[in-house]
């Protein structure tokens, strides 16, 4: 492709191959991409409009060239499908085939001869020669992308680009503060695509130099100065380099840079002291909050009235134990529905305290609502059967 | 194995076709289409051989005839592929592969041919009266006679053979089989069509559109009438009163219907037609000449004032011989013939098709 392209500018449009001008032109796509077996499994979104582009700046100057697409699926997304739409219009012919099954190309000398199945016209075998077949190839990322990404910390995904934090929350921010990726490193892009990242990245770039400081991640290390023994196993795994050694009282002991520390908590479990903790996660808390959940559940021990039974169709939420005031207040309306003022009058409490009581036995279904008052002023509540 | 044809593609829009480049072979066109099944799938297919040139699948293929154009397909296209329109360029293409002369092909592709060969039979025609060979009666006892010749000879030379060829390509290059049983099973079949063509109300029926059935069904049996009337009950010379009347009111349908034809293509408010090739124009053109003309010569003929208007006659003659010569054996009339005996043969083919189990 890239090839083609160059050819395309030296002559000026008019394309030749061994002095003859080319009739017939093949575009196979998807070489080298998208192999669900293979190294190379992405679709790189940009071939197929740079070749339906391509057909359309051939056509122009050869008005009598054929040109013919190879293709799995075609991705001209965007204001882009013109592309394809304006390409088909001008005659060229899309063959589909599969990736079980791509066209085989034999070469005899100066002739190419290519056989496929075309999915389009029930899988029949067709052959022609191409005076010329194109491969359009996918994009790779740069072959230092390894070396690249171990100096800067970026992670690396498993196609050899670049991970962003998050693709649409925070698509040009790395897990460095400071170190910005934007255009195609992070995966293939096209032009626009590219420089919109770009420029993105360069604004956030922007307001860090203007702030004039960085706010700094609360969730980071901490060491305990007294466990602290300095075996420096923690330095060795920290991938920020955020630990170094320094002397404290008059003994060495880690210390972690605010700044550089992403409080991952890889230093954690290989402190053998336990003197490193994560800030809002600490060992303690964590461990705690496990025994929490891991302690036995005790069953409830208050009063087993009928206020307890299920009411039809909800299941009540039983409580391990409730305050013994909720036994009082249902006393009171044992015979009959009561108002708020009521029930305080009648046990002494202010109605404050009764309200917020009642409402939470109403909200576990232990009572109801039972109409107004003669006055429209209060609800009557009653015990829930 | 099939090769691709770039060629076809250009070669296909001199009968008409327009902008099947587009179709991105989604396959509305074939889900919509009422006349559309398994055995018979299409547009689709049909227009991805056009792409591809593979001439030999459309050659052997019977599925353009099996076509009514009612444009569901055509409007439907998310492209605006217009595949109804590409069914009807195969048909005239179809026609000029089946035609032996390959005149058909000549004239389908070249509007000039056509208008060379109208000019010839006018000049002909023209000579023969200003040399003087025949008197007035002679004109009109030959001008019969060759009617009759003309219809035999055309048929004889030119359309049996073709309609043979058209039997060869889609029932025996496919199937490579004949059983005269099954084609005496379904010859049936032939005759409802020919007369009536049944399958368009299957497609349709979905629309309002009934009159344009109702119209084309009354011109067909107008139009046999009068070439019955004239040709063979002699209309401009019989004494018949009934044959008189009849030939009046077979031409002057003839006529009402063909404007009303004319009026539609002019119009294009259907997908039917909006597009118009030579060949469409020049037959609703002729057959609306023909009508008007053939009424006009025997209302002559009643009032006695032919001896002196006998230009109306010449003019009639004229355009009644370029519809014999030209449009009947290498223009749109045999769209008549081959798509009855499409139908027929597709009924043949269906016999020897395995049955299927709903």
């Amino acid at each position: 492709m890239p090839e083609l392209k160059k050819r395309m500018t030296q002559s000026g449009g008019i394309i030749t191959h061994n002095g003859k001008p080319v009739r017939s032109l093949a575009f196979a796509y998807c070489v080298g991409s998208r192999q669900s077996k293979g190294e190379n499994k992405y679709c790189s979104r940009t071939c197929c409009m740079s070749a339906t582009h391509t057909a359309l700046l051939l056509k122009e100057k050869n008005r009598d060239m054929k040109i013919l697409h190879l293709y799995r699926d075609i991705r001209t997304y965007g204001k882009m499908e013109i592309l394809y739409e304006k390409s088909s219009k001008q005659g060229d012919i899309y063959l589909k085939f599969e990736e079980k099954e791509p066209p085989v190309v034999e070469v005899n000398g100066d002739n190419v001869s290519v056989k496929m199945k075309d999915y389009l016209t029930q899988k029949q075998e067709i052959e022609f020669q191409p005076d010329l077949l194109v491969l359009v190839t996918g994009s790779v990322p740069r072959s230092d992308s390894t070396d690249i990404s171990s100096k800067f910390k970026i992670p690396i995904g498993a196609d050899k680009f670049f991970n962003e934090v998050h693709p649409k929350l925070k698509p040009v921010e790395t897990v460095i503060n400071g170190v910005l990726i934007g255009g195609s490193c992070q995966g293939p892009k096209n032009i626009s695509e590219s420089v919109q990242s770009s420029l993105s990245a360069v604004s956030k770039m922007m307001s860090l130099i203007k702030d004039h400081r960085i706010q700094l991640d609360p969730v980071i290390a901490r060491v305990n100065a007294d466990a602290c023994i300095w075996c420096g196993k923690c330095a060795e795994v920290c991938e920020f380099d955020a630990i170094k050694q320094v002397e404290y009282n008059g003994k060495q002991i880690a210390e972690i840079n605010p700044a550089t520390c992403k409080g991952c908590g890889i230093c954690t479990p290989v402190c053998p002291t336990d003197a490193l903790d994560i800030k809002l996660f600490s060992n303690a808390e964590i461990e705690s909050m496990i025994d929490g959940f891991m302690s036995e559940v005790k069953l409830s021990d208050g009063q087993k009235n009928e206020e307890e039974k299920p009411a039809t169709g909800k299941k009540p939420i039983t409580l391990k134990r409730f305050p013994e005031i909720w036994t009082r207040i249902a006393n009171t309306m044992q015979n009959g529905h009561k108002t708020i003022p009521e029930i305080a009058q009648e046990l002494g409490l202010d109605t404050n305290t009764v309200t917020w009581h009642l409402m939470t036995m109403n909200k576990y279904y232990f009572v109801e609502s039972d109409g107004m008052d003669k006055k429209d002023q209060y609800y009557y509540y009653k015990l829930k059967n | 194995m099939a090769t691709i044809n770039f060629e076809f593609a250009d070669d296909i829009k001199k009968f008409g076709a327009n902008d099947f480049d587009a179709c991105f072979n989604c396959g509305t066109c074939t889900a919509i289409c009422d006349l559309s099944d398994a055995d018979n799938s299409f547009p689709r297919k049909m227009i991805r051989y056009t792409t591809l040139g593979i001439t030999d699948e459309i050659k052997t293929s019977l599925d353009p005839w099996l076509c009514y154009y009612c444009g569901d397909c055509s409007t439907s296209c998310p492209r605006q592929a217009d595949p109804g329109n590409l069914m009807m360029s195969l048909r005239r293409w179809l026609m000029s592969k089946y035609d032996w002369t390959g005149l058909s092909g000549l004239l389908y592709r070249h509007m000039s041919a056509y208008i060379v060969a109208f000019l010839l039979i006018v000049g002909g025609i023209a000579g023969a009266y200003l040399s003087d060979v025949f008197t007035q009666e002679e004109w009109l006892h030959y001008g019969h006679i060759f009617e009759m010749i003309a219809i035999g000879a055309i048929f004889a030379v030119i359309l049996l053979p073709n309609l043979v060829r058209m039997w060869f390509f889609t029932v025996w290059k496919p199937t490579k089989k004949f059983n005269i049983q099954h084609h005496i099973k379904a010859l049936g079949e032939l005759f409802v069509h020919m007369f009536t063509q049944k399958r368009s109300l299957d497609c349709e029926k979905e629309r309002r559109d009934k009159i344009w059935y109702y119209e084309h069904l009354l011109l067909v049996f107008s139009y046999l009438s009068l070439l019955f009337t004239t040709v063979f009950l002699d209309w401009f010379s019989t004494e018949s009163v009934f044959v008189n009347v009849f030939g009046y009111v077979v031409s002057g349908i003839i006529f009402i219907v063909t404007t009303d034809f004319v009026i539609r293509r002019i119009r294009k408010r259907n997908e039917k037609s909006k597009f118009s090739h030579p060949s469409d124009w020049f037959f609703v053109i002729w057959l609306l000449m023909m009508g008007i003309s053939a009424f006009a010569v025997r209302v002559l003929i009643d009032t006695n004032l032919l001896e002196n208007t006998f230009a109306v006659y010449l003019f009639h003659l004229t355009v009644l011989v370029q519809w014999a010569l030209i449009i009947v054996p290498f223009g749109k009339w045999t769209h008549f013939l081959y798509r009855s005996f499409a139908m027929y043969f597709e009924k043949v083919k269906s016999f020897s098709r395995p049955v299927k189990k709903k």
